[in-house]
């Protein structure tokens, strides 16, 4: 009951609070401040003065607020948005406003805006936020600054506001606005917001223009190791059907009669129509390298940043140059089981990134979901990178059953230490230490490059 | 993503000097104010800044919590709820530590993360909001403005240096595309529309406090604190209160002037308040009946009943002066302070007691004290001055009080309004030199802290000046607005009432009543006896009920009307039922008893029937008269009743008595 009407305050709160930086400048903020502060020590106005400054600041701001309520400007409004960003890393966007009224417009402000829907009851009851340690007893017992900071992660970045030089009729300006993403995947811009200022500086009267865009964040990308997997070629039946024909796919080898069974598609029908029987095209078998790379979704009870940092991981992974004619294939479970491939022609880096851009965590299934999509296509895969958020029996038991089939698995542990994994069960990777690499959650970078210097070490 | 902007504007040149000096103008604090204007104005021309880092901003602005934890906790136990204008006066100082640090500092202006400590911890990649910007100039003129508020030194002067400075700050922030003369004028027009709004503030507060006091004065007026009282000093307007009757007085003969009933008494005076060390109250005890409390062992000469209502079970309740004992009341304690405060502990409602006082004698007050004869500084000097224009230094105390009432019989007018401001500690200092216009409770305190500076001790007196007669509750009343003060001089080893309000205040009051009053009246008269009906007083209590004959006229009329109009039902003579008739009524026995009281031998009351016949037993002349009276009452009394021979048996013996008796009747008279 408290926490309902706690949620049901901060959102009026949290409106007032939007509305109110929106339509004050900040001198006029701090003049509503003390506006509220002389209205408290002017309640009796025989003790002291300050109802005289009060009445003051009210009607300055009565004023104000009069001098805002008319703005009808004619503006257009264009974003030049960069095709992606990076999580953590300021990026530069620019805003083209075009005036195609017959006035000059001056004073002007733009506030560009994002999407930020609300958290519900239960996310607000329920969330956890990492920086709560940090916060003091009462905000992590009231929650509103853990409420904000579900809102700011939604929204995904900060703003401020960005002053317009003067626009002439007909003419355009450009404005840069910086931004920082606070997580990765979209951003998704609403409208923008023009304001300027009356007279006295203090309110601004606004005016929106509709502008709705998306701009995709990309995990937070580390310097990417040189990982070699003593990984062979594998059969491939049929080949790759979907591939281009660079390399030894494709290969024809000769005819022969049908049997039953055989794909329409591979007959070869003028020998049919010359011989009078099904005649079939047979083709060379594919041999080639096929590295799996898996992220582990299932966050279970673990820090979110455990997860943000292996899809960083992840990301920094598929980046790497990939082998000639190697082919990579992103296994992880969200809502449904997913197998993205890239290479040899096969799909674009972008979506992969976009792919990682959104990924989000799985609280409903189980580990195993994970482990039989990939022992599903283990007969494929030359070489496994699995980026796991710990090492608990299930993950050992994949590596385990992945070493079983031949296959060199790296297994890559987010958010833990050397110490403690050395300390728990290596289980099947303990044959070979090398490839169960932990990567603690401030040490990802050093852990990183230290894994490529093992590499080229050996 | 922040920019390298500050979040706030600076406030322009000179700006934040002009704030500190009217703050320290307005406070006393000119001096500090001056120091502290140049050192932080004269940073423009000094080539020189500090390198402060992140860390050293952070201890500044500590540093600056510290001193506002230390000086809150100070003042709040020095000068209580109060103490926030106090607080409100000192922040200034205690936001300087951290502006001296921006201002001298290279970067020219601190973190947010400076001023709140929860933004320390955060992590800035993630909260670049911690790291913003902020220029605290604009914030510190606006404190310096704030506290200049909290001195109300010159209240006309600050509105002008308030206006301007605005209006400087407005013209430093304002828009640029908007010229000088078409701004200029809409900022005056809004200063003048502010001052309207000031004006509208002010008048407001008068309404309210007058609403207040008219809500207490209706609900708590009984309620009065021994310990404190506010008065109406300083409050601008027209005092109002009820003419709501809360007294009732009956004495014995007419009063020959007013009558000053005391409720409280004290010694302590500041800003408008009264107040005293919170005396305790001692309990007296009462006589052997427990109705009767001795206040004083002088003799009596007057008495009289008064009429209160208690409001809540232990109060104080008005006495003469002079008053010797509490008689006819049934309270559980009576206790009194030195002050010569009397609580009464009663049950609620409307209570009645008699008051012995001796109209010559002094209040039985303890001596005086340093309290005394204290007057706080803001005063000293006006009254000093006063008392030694008045040559009352070195007077004899009786002369000194003889020349106060003078002084202030002479050009003093009475007057429920106040019509102008002043600095607060200021308005005794009109009312004496400027005005000489108030009511009561400026005549009063004036009066006794004149008398303080002449070396008289005095105190200032709270209750009711009661000269109203009513005619139709044949007695004297009081009403709310019967309130009154007075002062308490101490002269001649002895407590006396010194009443310099002119003789017109009630008068006066009396003009501010309603047309409707009377009938107001008659409806407080009327609930007051009933609630006196109701309650269970003490034997002396009210003798003359003639009031309900008042009653009788209009219940008459209701229960005729009620009658008249109630639902009547037909009556059947059918239905119309016999007299009721018990068992053995019919017994013949009864015959007997008829001639023998035809004889004129009559019953004596409470005589039974079997005794008045046995006593009469020698008319019967031998007959038998007991089987007779047994048969009888078996008859009559026994459920079993007679059977029918016994039945027959009766008769025949009431027969044989009836015949006994004719015949003895015609022999001999009776006696």
């Amino acid at each position: 009951m408290i926490r309902w009407l706690l949620y049901l305050n901060f959102r009026y709160l949290y409106r007032l609070s939007q509305w109110s930086r929106q339509r004050f400048t900040p001198a006029g903020m701090a003049l509503l401040g003390t506006l509220v502060a002389s209205g408290i020590f002017g309640v009796n106005t025989r003790q002291t003065l300050a109802y005289q400054i009060f009445g003051f600041l009210v009607a300055v701001l009565l004023v104000s607020a009069a001098g805002s309520l008319f703005f009808r400007p004619r503006l257009r409004i264009r974003r030049l948005l960069p095709q992606f960003g990076a999580a953590g890393m300021p990026l530069t966007y620019g805003v083209e406003i075009h005036n195609t009224g017959t006035r000059l417009e001056q004073d002007l402000c733009l506030l560009d805006e994002l999407e930020a829907p609300f958290p519900t009851l239960a996310e607000f009851r329920d969330g956890r936020d990492p920086e709560d340690d940090q916060r003091n007893w009462f905000d992590r017992k009231v929650g509103y600054p853990r409420l904000m900071g579900q809102i700011q992660k939604r929204r995904g970045a900060a703003l401020a506001p960005a002053l317009l030089p003067p626009i002439a009729p007909g003419d355009p300006a450009r404005v840069q606005l910086n931004l920082l993403p606070l997580r990765r995947g979209y951003l998704r811009f609403r409208h923008a917001t023009l304001g300027r200022p009356d007279p006295f500086g203090l309110l601004r009267a606004l005016h929106t223009l509709p502008g709705p865009e998306t701009l995709l964040i990309l995990p937070k990308l580390y310097r990417a190791p040189e990982i070699r997997l003593p990984a062979r070629r594998r059969f491939h039946p049929g080949g790759m059907a979907l591939a281009s024909t660079v390399g030894d796919s494709q290969e024809f080898l000769s005819l022969r009669d049908y049997k039953p069974g055989d794909p329409l598609r591979a007959i070869h029908w003028r020998s049919f129509a010359r011989l009078g029987k099904p005649v079939v095209k047979e083709y060379q078998d594919e041999f080639f390298v096929r590295q799996g790379l898996v992220l582990d979704t299932y966050l279970q009870d673990r820090q979110p940043a455990v997860f943000e940092e292996a899809v960083s991981v992840a990301a920094t992974l598929a980046l790497r140059r990939p082998e000639r004619d190697a082919l990579l294939d992103l296994m992880f479970v969200g809502a449904r089981a997913y197998r993205f491939t890239i290479g040899r022609g096969l799909g674009q880096m972008e979506n992969m990134l976009e792919i990682l851009a959104c990924v989000e965590p799985n609280h409903g299934g189980t580990f195993t979901d994970l482990a039989d999509l990939v022992l599903q296509h283990g007969d494929e895969t030359s070489a496994l990178i699995c980026v796991l958020l710990g090492w608990d029996a299930p993950r050992q038991a994949l590596v385990a059953r992945a070493r079983q089939l031949g296959i060199p698995v790296l297994a890559l542990v987010v958010g833990t230490t050397p110490e403690h994994l050395m300390g728990s069960d290596p289980g099947a990777a303990g044959a070979d230490p090398e490839r169960l690499v932990a990567l603690p959650l401030d040490r990802i970078q050093a852990a990183l490059d230290r894994l490529a210097a093992v590499r080229r070490a050996a | 993503m922040s920019s390298a902007r500050p979040m706030l504007p600076a406030a322009p040149p000179l700006l934040v000097g002009a704030g500190l000096l009217l703050w320290g103008w307005q406070n006393g604090y000119l001096l500090y104010a001056l120091a502290m204007a140049l050192i932080l104005e004269g940073a423009r021309w000094i080539g020189w800044r500090w390198p402060v880092n992140d860390r050293e901003f952070n201890n500044a602005s500590d540093l600056s919590s510290v001193i506002l934890i230390i000086s809150v906790l100070y003042i709040f136990n020095e000068h209580g709820a109060k103490g926030i204008f106090t607080v409100l006066a000192i922040m200034p100082f205690v936001v300087f530590p951290l502006l001296l640090v921006q201002t001298f500092s290279l970067a020219g202006h601190v973190r947010l993360s400076a001023l709140f400590m929860s933004l320390r911890k955060l992590d800035p990649a993630r909260h670049p909001e911690a790291a913003l910007p902020v220029d605290l100039t604009l914030p510190y003129f606006l404190v310096c403005f704030l506290a200049a508020s909290a001195g109300n030194h010159t209240p006309d002067a600050f509105l002008a240096v308030a206006a301007l400075l605005l209006a400087w700050l407005l013209w430093a922030i304002r828009p640029r595309r908007f010229p000088a003369g078409m701004w200029l004028p809409l900022v005056v027009l809004t200063l003048a529309l502010g001052f309207g709004v000031q004006q509208g503030l002010v008048w407001l507060q008068y309404r309210v406090e007058g609403y207040t006091l008219e809500v207490m004065d209706r609900f708590l007026w009984r309620f009065r604190d021994p310990d404190l009282a506010t008065t109406a000093i300083g409050s601008i307007g027209r005092i109002k209160l009820s003419d709501r009757i809360v007294l009732r007085i009956k004495t014995g003969a007419p009063l020959p002037g007013m009558l000053l009933l005391r409720e409280a008494a004290y010694d302590t005076y500041v800003y408008g308040v009264w107040s005293n060390q919170k005396p305790p109250f001692t309990v007296i005890d009462p006589d052997v009946s427990r109705t009767r409390w001795e206040l004083s062992r002088e003799p009596s000469d007057a008495t009289l009943a008064i009429s209160t209502y208690m409001g809540k079970d232990a109060a104080v309740v008005p006495l003469p002066h002079g008053a010797t004992a509490i008689r006819l009341v049934a309270a559980t304690e009576i206790t009194r302070n030195p002050l010569g405060a009397v609580k009464m502990e009663i049950r609620q409602g409307w209570v009645r007691y008699v008051a012995d006082y001796n109209t010559r004698s002094p209040a039985a007050d303890a001596p005086p004290t340093e309290k005394d004869l204290e007057i706080s500084d803001s005063y000293r000097e006006v009254f000093e001055d006063l008392a030694t224009r008045l040559g009352l230094k070195g007077k004899d105390p009786a002369a000194a009080a003889a020349h106060v009432r003078a002084f202030f019989a002479d050009g003093f007018t009475y007057s429920l309004a106040q019509r102008h401001r002043y600095p607060r500690g200021r308005y005794l200092a009109e009312f004496l030199n400027n005005t000489r216009s108030g009511h009561c409770e400026y005549f009063a305190t004036s009066t006794v802290l004149l008398l303080r500076a002449a070396g008289i001790p005095a105190r200032y007196a709270l209750g009711y000046g009661i000269d109203e007669y009513s005619m139709l509750e044949r007695q004297y009343i009081g009403r709310a607005r019967h309130a009154h003060s007075w002062a308490l001089a101490y002269v001649n080893g002895a407590w006396h009432a010194l009443d310099t309000t002119p003789s017109v205040w009630a008068p006066e009051e009396a003009e501010q009543a309603s047309t409707l009053q009377p009938l107001f009246d008659l409806w407080s008269w009327i609930s007051y006896r009933l609630a006196r009906t109701q309650a269970e007083e003490v034997a002396e209590a009210e003798r003359d009920n003639t009031f309900m004959l008042w009653l009788l006229p209009p219940l008459l009329l209701a229960l005729a009307w009620r009658l008249y109009f109630k639902e009547r039902v037909a009556r059947s003579r059918d239905a119309r039922p016999g007299p009721v008739r018990g068992p053995g009524t019919d017994s013949e026995l009864y015959a007997v008893v008829a001639a023998l009281e035809k004889q004129g031998a009559l019953r004596q009351p409470g005589e039974s029937l079997h005794r008045w016949l046995l006593r009469r037993q020698k008319i019967f002349d031998g007959t038998p008269l007991a089987p007779a009276l047994a048969l009888h009452a078996r008859y009559r009394f026994d459920p079993a009743g007679l059977n029918v021979a016994e039945r027959r048996l009766l008769a025949e013996h009431a027969a044989a008595l009836l015949q006994q008796l004719r015949r003895t009747a015609d022999d001999r008279p009776i006696t």
